[in-house]
């Protein structure tokens, strides 16, 4: 973003437009004489850059466009003080001791004072003149610059650009495709308020603010320009805003921007960091809670938006285990009449789980009627997990029920030697649960169900083999055992050697130390 | 039921009821009003019987405060104008009359939570120390860095204008301090975008040029009492005197100044470019985006003021003056930062500006009350509010023809000690535009 008073716009009727830099070789050159410039100077005063920079635009360039890429530039320089002593430390003690011998008159007075503060600082006179204002930004030294090449440098001054006129929209409409999550998260993050419809198989979203509503107003441009780089990271995207160019004149002039159009001119160098996630202190405390809790379920905030008839719908919280997914809706505060929207909006998801928490403070008569539609569970303060991992259990227990019938009339072919439950369930598309129930009962030919794994049984004969050889050798330790039963393939060694009728003799905590025998040995 | 909520720097109004300042939002199905209108939006649902749940305001709880400060009757006769006004209001009184012991006072009686906004960071640190010390608690910031919320807070217009969404149900009293700032378009929004049903503005300048401060009465309330330096000079303010010393341009930028402004004048003449009203000139600045050669001129003119207001010949001015007044505390005031660090260097004195780091400035001025420090050099950032007891000297070697920003530099010297006598002494070139400047001052 820009100093405004850098933005180069053109007007036409009731359009503006930012005047883009075209990616032409006259601008690239000038790019890459400034991005040398910089280079140059590493190791050298602010105060000379910057003169060479006023030199440039002299020669003849849009000075506007020299220093605007010279404020992006600006950005990737380090600057640091370089002087004898330090500056401000040389002011205080110069202060002081020309306070002291009363403010010098002439110049000579100045002179001496100088030298008696040198020699205090143990610095030549013509050190400490120089360290006075060394932190001032002119005196101060370019200690590094992160170079950049010239088109990506021209394409993000095309974006600041057109962020700096956005610093003066009221509102912003667009469209795009992919990238939602993180700007409807950034949109709620920022303190926006969007509005969305469909629109030639998409979605339009426009955003403002709270106070939008009452009068044209650009409090919130910098937060919109915030949203641009996020948007046209897709791959097509279209923007409008209204723009009020100065601040006490109330005409609305149109910006229209889509990338078929102006996707080539512009790029983000920075992609903006990600911020805190949590906007209300009862979504934080439940997802701790839940994840303290080893359920087995994923938990994910503001996943992808869901579409709703006209608008979409980002639920507050999905759940997931396998194929099944829940979304969890808080609803901090509500009238009847909102309720009822959104229960509207939900019947419109189709098959979507959705549990809906409401505050049990602002409860009123309508609620039994919505509740037998929809899940509702009621909160004070802290969202109850008991009801939802029910609710989850129930849901597990059911798909359970139907794979375990599923999978018991199934055959069940593995390839592996050693399969684990989990392995199986994700190879077949189950919940583990399912697999787990299943193998109670189900035999699968060749294979040993040990615990919720399967091992095949030539496996178990191969193991046994090299453990009896190496036990007709003398004592067997348990870690050598693992170690022997990992080698070929197998894991879980404890279950393992149980199977196979063996004995562990412990003597402490210790692998080493303990002993493998035959069950029927002491 | 109605239900209202506070929603980022506005009001919700739940339920099935339009108020006179509620909109119906259709983004969120709900009315929406001003935060201004809080007080009027509550007086509204109670005259009309409504049972409504509010759960708008959220102060931080506050303490019983008792403060140890008394008021000099004029002080008084202030505060009961502001009560008698419904809490609300605007009191016009110059520098140093003691603005600040009035709104202490206010926050005594009134015990509740109270955000105090200032627009510079100098004040900022004023005002801390002072709620600090009257009411004995930790005082709440923002700005400079700070973020820090208390039952009483500090905060610059810009951190709470930044941060209204989430501050603007935080208090129920709020102290202006320099409330002229408070009408410029964004900053107005501050006003419209807290809750608070007390409001109290201080100022010793509350007409702006630009009209705007006919905003004040709906944003802070009208101005509810007045007093002019004339009245209190003498008894609470310190004597002054004013005085211009005028200063011929050494020959070499005599040379200098005339080349550049013909330059300007040139163009303007080619053009037939008449300037008489501040939107002519912005009209011309404009121009200057387009046209190279108004560039130009535009640069040249800057050139020549610069030769003026920043002549050698005012440094020597300067030179004799200390030496005459060596006994004196001294304000140094110019226009631009290149001067101020020319002045420093020279005569080996602290300069402030915007450059400076807070702490520094910090210490710069503890030292200068202390009487560590004799004189400080300064460029706009000093105008407001700090507070020097005893320094009686001003100079001003350059500036803006404001006659705001002149009445608040006089406002530095002004506060009353024993004996002293206040002189604000203006070094002006001759033969140059300076003089036509200095002259709109004094309008």
């Amino acid at each position: 973003m820009l100093p405004s008073s850098l933005l180069i716009t053109k007007r036409w009727r009731d359009t503006i437009k930012p005047v883009y830099a075209q990616l032409d070789r006259k601008n690239l050159e000038v790019a890459k004489l400034l991005i040398q410039t910089y280079n140059d100077h590493v190791g050298r005063r602010k105060g000379e850059l910057n003169e060479a920079i006023n030199t440039m635009e002299e020669m003849g360039y849009d000075y506007r466009y020299v220093r605007g890429l010279s404020a992006l530039l600006d950005r990737r320089c380090q600057l640091e003080t370089r002087t004898g002593v330090d500056p401000v430390k040389a002011r205080r003690e110069l202060f002081k001791i020309a306070h002291r011998a009363g403010l010098p008159i002439t110049v000579h007075d100045r002179k001496v004072i100088i030298h008696q503060a040198a020699s205090q600082l143990q610095v030549t006179a013509e050190e400490l003149e120089e360290s006075i204002y060394g932190d001032l930004e002119d005196e101060l030294v370019l200690e590094e610059f992160r170079p950049v090449e010239p088109e990506p440098l021209v394409k993000q001054y095309n974006l600041s650009l057109t962020q700096t006129l956005l610093f003066c929209c009221t509102e912003l409409t667009f469209t795009t495709f992919g990238n939602w999550q993180r700007i409807f998260r950034q949109i709620k993050w920022l303190g926006l308020i969007y509005t969305v419809w469909k629109k030639d198989g998409g979605y339009q979203v426009k955003v403002d603010g709270p106070a939008s509503l009452f009068k044209l107003n650009r409090r919130y441009g910098t937060s919109l320009a915030k949203l641009l780089p996020l948007i046209i990271e897709s791959w097509e995207w279209s923007v409008k805003a209204k723009i009020l160019p100065r601040k006490d004149d109330r005409r609305l002039l149109n910006l229209e921007l889509d990338s078929r159009k102006h996707g080539g001119y512009m790029e983000s160098l920075d992609k903006p960091k990600h911020m805190k996630v949590y906007d209300s202190r009862v979504e934080q405390d439940f997802a701790s809670r839940f994840k303290a809790l080893d359920t087995g379920w994923t938990l994910t905030r503001e996943p992808e938006p869901l579409p709703v008839g006209r608008k979409v719908m980002i639920p507050d919280f999905r759940m997931c285990k396998g194929s099944l997914t829940v979304y969890l809706e808080i609803v901090g505060f509500w009238t009847p009449r909102y309720l009822e929207e959104k229960v509207k909006k939900l019947k419109l998801l189709g098959d979507v789980d959705m549990i809906v928490a409401a505050d049990r403070n602002l409860a009123c008569q309508k609620l039994d009627y919505i509740g037998k539609k929809l899940n509702v569970i009621y909160y004070q303060r802290k969202i109850p997990l008991k009801p939802i991992l029910a609710h989850l259990k129930a849901r597990q227990e059911c798909l359970v029920k139907k794979q375990t019938g599923r999978l018991h009339t199934e055959f069940l072919s593995l390839e592996k030697p050693v399969v684990e439950a989990w392995e199986l369930a994700e190879k077949l598309g189950v919940l583990e649960d399912a697999v787990k129930e299943v193998l109670k009962e189900k035999e699968v030919l060749g294979y040993t169900r040990l615990g919720d794994m399967l091992i095949k049984e030539t496996k178990l004969t191969e193991i046994r083999e090299k453990l009896e050889d190496r036990l007709d050798q003398g004592d067997l330790s348990l870690s050598e055992a693992s170690r022997i039963i990992e080698n070929a393939g197998g894991k879980r060694s404890t279950s393992i050697l149980d199977a196979l009728d063996y004995r562990i003799e412990w003597h402490g905590i210790d692998v080493q130390s303990a002993k493998i025998h035959r069950k029927n040995e002491n | 039921m109605i239900l209202l909520k506070y929603d980022g720097g506005s009001l919700l109004i739940y339920g099935e009821v339009g108020t006179p300042y509620g909109q119906w939002d259709p983004r969120v199905d709900a009315f929406r009003a001003m935060a201004i209108y809080y007080r009027e939006v509550l007086a509204y649902l109670d005259r009309n019987h409504m049972i409504y749940r509010d759960e708008v305001a959220n102060p931080p709880p506050i303490p019983t405060l008792s403060g140890h400060v008394d008021l000099r009757p004029y002080q008084k006769d202030a505060l009961d104008a502001w009560f008698d006004a419904g809490k609300r209001g605007v009191i016009v009184l110059p520098t140093a009359a003691g603005k600040t012991f009035i709104a202490l006072k206010a926050i005594e009686r009134l015990n509740v939570s109270t955000l105090v906004l200032v627009p510079t960071l100098d004040l900022l640190d004023q005002w801390r120390q002072h709620l600090t010390n009257q009411f004995a608690m930790e005082v709440g910031v923002y700005g400079g860095g700070e973020r820090l919320l208390r039952p009483l807070t500090v905060s610059t217009y810009d951190s709470a204008y930044i941060q209204a969404e989430h501050l603007g149900n935080k208090f129920l009293l709020l102290v202006f301090d320099e409330v002229h700032h408070l009408p410029a378009s964004s900053y107005s929004q501050i006003a419209e975008m807290y809750i608070a049903p007390y409001r109290m503005g201080l100022t010793a300048t509350y007409e702006r040029d630009d009209g705007l401060h006919l905003n004040l009465p709906r944003l802070v309330g009208g101005r509810v009492y007045e007093l002019g330096v004339d009245a209190l000079v003498g008894k609470h303010l310190s004597p002054y005197s004013h005085e211009k010393f005028f200063v011929n341009l050494t020959l070499e930028e005599q040379k200098r100044y005339r080349k550049d402004y013909d330059i300007f004048t040139g163009y303007l003449k080619k053009k037939r470019i008449v300037l008489r009203s501040p939107e002519d000139f912005r009209r011309f600045i404009m121009r200057t985006g387009r046209d190279s050669e108004a560039r130009e001129a535009l640069l040249a003119r800057n050139r020549a003021l610069k030769t003026a207001l920043n002549s050698e010949a005012k440094i020597k001015a300067l030179a004799e003056f200390l030496n005459v007044y060596d006994k004196e505390k001294v304000l140094v005031f110019t226009r631009y930062n290149q001067l101020v660090y020319r002045i420093s260097r020279r005569f080996l004195i602290p300069a402030v500006t915007h450059q400076t780091s807070k702490e520094e400035r910090r210490q710069i001025l503890s030292k200068f009350k202390a009487g560590e420090y004799r004189a400080i050099v300064t460029s706009q950032v000093l105008d407001e509010g700090i507070d020097v007891p005893d320094a009686s000297i001003g100079f001003i070697l350059s500036g803006t023809g404001s006659s705001r920003e002149y009445i608040q530099r006089l406002g530095r010297i002004l506060r009353k000690r024993q004996g002293k006598q206040a002189k604000l002494i203006e070094i002006v070139a001759r033969e140059t535009v300076e003089i036509r400047i200095s002259e709109r001052r004094h309008r």
